[in-house]
């Protein structure tokens, strides 16, 4: 992961965690659904093809193809984001709890930390866009476990159970 | 004094073809869904406005429909588009029966269903309207006698109108139709009233295409274009001598979305234009000769007088093209600005120099075009046009050589 990718995947996790409202104690349970979810608003097909099929089955070979290779690609991302997110507390803006049954971490966001001006910007409206398109077909997203976000973006459309 | 003309547009009946070209793609689309031993084969103009042969292993059907787009009228039995229409596909059923037991009509309309008034002939056939709109009844699960009979009388009187020569036609197989016969050509016609208008086919249609199995996300941008080329290739196989070869199938469909993968994506709009509003307008009045005279006294007059005339025929550019140019037009500045402050300096310039300096500013203006072309439309790209837009920087406030 280049130095430029880490900006990019900050920008989008603290804005994920503000539209979800995970601020201030509020939870983001489990930090391994972060990865797909920035996939999801910042690649230029992927909700689109989701929406295309109604999230179900995806009838396209290639929309196939394109779903498998996000998938493969956050899961390799995945403990960068940790290390992400470690870097990000110890800078005071995220706050990293883990729960007593298991072993996930959740993470919420310290709001007092960020400008208010960041999240205002206007190069977020895509990415809050599609947060929002996301947000209405898929819900719960901050509480719900990771399983259940995976097969809601990936199961049902045709990345087969063995790549979980 | 009031002179009238002749009106030779045509715009009335050309978007019936509209119409046809649209529901047959439509159509197609419907069907290219219906799995993988599924077939069809649509045309236009063959029997009826849209032909329709399709199936799958098991079952079979030939389907004709007739468009009709009035979009404020209503229809009743008795309106002569759907009068003429019961004795073209009379003449198809007669016809085509024997070959085809799965025949079937369509009769579309952007009208409404209306209701049948008495007219001179109901009247000399002793013919009395029920209550209820006849094609209401005749669309209903259970067709009463009654109804059927007067369906029959009007279609037979139709029908010697227009074949009143030699020719008869299949007139005296429609007589003897018995109820029962009768009532079952009644029921091979399907009828929809009250449906999209070309714009609604339009978008119906795009959203097919964007949700058939063909589509993928390379395609993305591309929906206007596969819908034409479908549009295209109905219209131009209409003419084909050859009869099998009016209709288009199941996989040219496919091939004009695979090969649409293929096409170059259109390129994007650029939205440098919205710049103009952050700049701030400098206080500059002067116009391009006064600016020229004031760092060069010495300038040839009618040299100015040309370079004046070429600033403005920019400006013709921009009212021809709009936003895109205003895009072209923010671009130039901004690859003038780089350099400009280099260029100048000193006090009084020479005739070549100011020659000089424009012809930079238009090199390094093309150069930057040239690469932004890569990724964005721009109306003009050529050095010449370019040259005008630089002098037309200098003539409006935004460029000076001081």
């Amino acid at each position: 992961m280049s130095g430029e990718d880490f900006y990019f995947f900050t920008y989008n996790v603290l804005l994920i965690l503000k539209e979800l409202n995970c601020t201030d104690g509020r939870l983001f349970k489990d930090y391994r659904k972060l990865p797909f979810m920035v996939d999801v608003i910042s690649d230029r097909h992927l909700l689109d093809i989701l929406f295309r099929n109604d999230f179900g089955e995806v009838k396209s070979p290639v929309d196939r193809k394109h779903l498998v290779g996000s998938y493969t690609n956050c899961k390799i991302k995945t403990s960068e984001y940790l290390k992400l997110l470690f870097s990000l507390e110890k800078q005071g803006y995220v706050t990293l709890s883990s729960s007593k049954r298991s072993s996930q971490i959740d993470v919420t966001l310290n709001k007092g930390a960020i400008s208010k001006e960041f999240f205002k910007a206007e190069v977020f409206n895509q990415e809050k866009e599609k947060l929002s398109a996301l947000k209405s077909e898929v819900k719960r997203m901050s509480s719900m476990n990771f399983e259940t976000l995976i097969s809601k973006i990936y199961m049902t459309d045709g990345v087969t159970r063995w790549a979980l | 004094m009031n002179t009238s003309t002749i009106n030779r547009e045509a715009s009335d009946k050309t978007k019936g073809f509209r119409l046809q070209k649209l529901r047959a793609t439509n159509l197609a689309l419907d069907e290219l869904e219906k799995g993988a031993f599924s077939f069809f084969y649509i045309a236009i103009e063959q029997g009826e406005d849209v032909a329709k042969i399709s199936g799958d292993t098991e079952t079979d059907e030939e389907y004709y429909e007739e468009d009709k787009d009035y979009p404020t009228s209503n229809f009743s039995i008795n309106s002569p588009s759907v009068k003429n229409t019961l004795v073209s596909f009379y003449d198809l059923y007669a016809e085509r029966w024997r070959e085809s037991n799965n025949i079937c009509f369509g009769f579309y309309t952007t009208a409404e269903v209306g209701k049948e008034n008495a007219t001179k002939l109901s009247k000399a056939l002793g013919i009395t309207f029920p209550k209820e709109k006849l094609i209401d009844l005749i669309r209903a699960e259970e067709v009463e006698d009654s109804t059927v009979g007067i369906v029959k009388k009007l279609l037979v009187a139709e029908y010697e109108t227009q074949y009143d020569g030699k020719n008869k036609g299949n007139l005296e197989r429609l007589k003897k139709e018995s109820a029962n016969s009768f009532r079952a050509f009644l029921k091979s016609i399907r009828w929809f009233f009250g449906k999209d208008d070309n714009e609604a086919l339009k978008e119906a249609a795009l959203i097919k295409i964007r949700k058939s199995q063909f589509f993928n996300y390379r395609l993305d941008g591309k929906e206007e274009y596969i819908l034409s080329v479908i549009e295209e290739r109905i219209e131009e196989r209409q003419h084909n001598a050859n009869y099998s070869e009016r209709f288009i199938d199941k996989s040219q469909i496919e091939l004009i979305f695979n090969k649409a993968e293929s096409i170059e994506g259109s390129l994007k709009q650029d939205f440098a234009w919205k710049g103009w509003d952050a700049i701030e307008v400098p206080d500059d009045t002067r116009i391009l000769k006064e600016k020229i005279y004031d760092v060069c006294s010495s300038f040839d007059k009618k040299e100015i007088s040309r370079l004046t005339r070429r600033a403005c025929t920019a400006r013709f550019g921009e009212r021809e093209s709009g936003k895109d140019y205003l895009s072209l037009k923010y671009r130039v500045l901004e690859a003038c600005e780089e350099i400009i402050y280099n260029q100048i300096g000193g006090d009084d310039l020479s005739q070549e120099k100011i020659g000089l300096i424009i012809d930079s500013l238009r090199d390094k203006a093309s150069a930057s075009i040239e690469e932004l072309k890569k990724d964005f439309h721009y109306p003009v790209n050529n050095s010449h046009s370019i040259k005008s837009i630089v002098l037309d920087l200098f003539d409006s406030c935004y460029l000076s050589f001081d």
